[in-house]
């Protein structure tokens, strides 16, 4: 969608014609205030501003400015300016305010038609890659792409974070049974699943590898949410009461079924870690890295064997709210390459049906 | 003293009939449409200028020159246009002190002429 303020008619008759020609729906404005009041300030539908300079009240430049400086838009849309001033300093200070080009009047209605199509493809283009790539990367560095306030966190950041290790139990011994397209699925599916469920307390799904995950929690309350999402996933994957409430509905009956059949086992650990970029000069992954990391890695390993999904320091431990959850002193623990041992908690969760394989 | 340097003879045309049709193109409608709506704003913008002219109020007399020319571009009336944006640049400059009574009887010429041919024009839109 195009938006046109022109307070001139007939030239916002004859603009507005002009953009219809190249199959945009078009809405037009007389004023600033007029479109400042509508809807469409901020609307992501909007691709493509065309602004008159000469209006009554506020310019087109101050509405170029407060559209360029607009904070609650995410991807910004294409400005055209309108004017009959031919003056190279107008043009100039319309271009450094974040102008995309500039028409003096009267508009070639062809070289407009033109010029729109060219800069809604390459905008289209543009938000389609920074989509495809934002599958790719963790939530919490996905705003920051088009985000031109936003440096990207490529200097290394330390946080208080509770760290998450999820695994699928037995993976292994129930993908040989399986075709790899459906093995695909199954994977897409569990990771389906489990990211919803960090979304909805605001985690972050830091990387996948293979049949598992790290999910990270910081800010407010950071052990707690991270606590409360390892139980529901817990519960996603082994009461089939529940599972029949949360089966996606593009989700075939066996798939889910295959997909239920497995549990997961879930490490937590909470403590200071150093979010950071690492790799080469041409590709770098956003991880967690250092010795919560690690213990959340090796709490996770302890759960093998054990009666509980979910085990978790006493880091963590301390963390919870005094009764919030039931949770048992399972052992002590000892880590490679450490003097002293980690004692680890197991969460208990009420109408568990843990399935075995 | 400065004139209004457009006029008639050196603009060839009055009004370029073929500029709206790369809008509007055979859609006699609209041509009407918008022959008509451009009538009726710039007798109102031409009124406006006239008495903001009398009262040498600079930033009025620029604002309302630069809309009648808006308007004129967008139809074709050229040298109207031209002869706006030469009142806009006078007002702009702060010129209007030296703005002789015959420039204002040339711009009301420009005007009358326009209004006609775009009236005779408008006869002919089927």
């Amino acid at each position: 969608m195009i938006v046109l303020i022109e307070d001139e008619k007939i030239s916002q008759i004859l603009t507005k014609k002009a953009i219809e020609s190249t199959g945009n729906q078009c809405i037009a404005f007389s004023s600033a205030e007029e479109f400042f009041d509508s809807s469409f300030f901020g609307d992501q539908k909007v691709e493509c501003l065309v602004l008159d300079i000469d209006l009554p009240g506020e310019n087109g430049i101050s509405i170029l400015d407060k559209v360029r400086k607009n904070p609650l838009r995410e991807k910004q849309p294409t400005v055209i300016m309108l004017s009959s001033h031919a003056e190279k300093s107008v043009i100039l200070e319309c271009m450094k305010k974040g102008a995309d080009d500039y028409f003096i009047k009267p508009v070639d209605p062809e070289l407009l038609s033109l010029k729109l199509n060219s800069m809604i493809e390459k905008r289209n283009l543009f938000n389609k890659t920074i989509n495809d790539m934002n599958v790719f990367l963790p939530g919490s560095i996905k705003s920051h792409i088009t985000d031109p306030n936003h440096n990207f966190p490529l200097i290394s950041k330390y946080e208080e974070v509770t760290v998450i290790f999820v695994d699928l139990e037995k993976f292994s011994v129930k993908s040989e049974s399986l075709s790899l397209p459906a093995l695909a699925d199954l994977l897409n599916l569990f990771y389906e699943l489990i990211f919803s469920t960090v979304e909805d307390a605001e985690g972050d799904v830091v990387s996948l590898m293979g049949d598992g995950l790290m999910i990270s929690f910081t800010g407010e309350n950071h052990a707690q949410r991270g606590v409360q999402t390892a139980i529901n996933i817990v519960e996603i994957f082994s009461t089939e009461e529940h599972t029949e409430r949360t089966k996606p509905l593009s989700t075939s009956d066996s798939d889910f079924s295959s997909l239920i059949q497995l549990s997961v086992s879930i490490g937590i650990n909470s403590g200071e870690a150093m979010l950071a970029a690492v790799g080469g000069q041409n590709r770098k992954s956003l991880t967690y890295i250092g010795e919560t990391v690690n213990i959340a890695a090796h709490v996770e390993a302890e759960t093998r064997g054990s009666e509980f999904n979910i085990l978790i320091t006493e880091t963590t431990f301390k963390l919870l709210p005094h009764g919030a959850y039931k949770i048992d002193f399972i052992k002590k623990s000892a880590i490679k390459g450490r003097s002293k041992e980690i004692e680890l908690y197991g969460v208990k969760i009420e109408h568990l049906k843990k399935v075995a394989i | 003293m400065r004139v209004i340097t457009s006029n008639c003879a050196q603009n060839h045309k009055i009004f370029n009939e073929a500029h709206i049709e790369q809008y509007v193109g055979a859609d006699e409608d609209a041509k009407q449409e918008i022959f008509n709506l451009f009538l009726e704003e710039a007798e109102k913008l031409k009124a406006t200028l006239m008495s903001s002219l009398e009262l040498k109020d600079f930033e009025q007399t620029r604002f309302n020159a630069h809309k009648l020319k808006s308007s004129c571009s967008s139809v074709g009336a050229i040298a109207l246009a031209n002869t706006c944006k030469d009142l806009e640049n006078f007002a702009q400059t702060n010129e209007l002190s030296i703005f002789e009574q015959s420039n204002i009887e040339k711009f009301e010429n420009i005007c009358a002429q326009t209004f006609s041919e775009i009236i005779r024009v408008l006869g002919n839109v089927k």
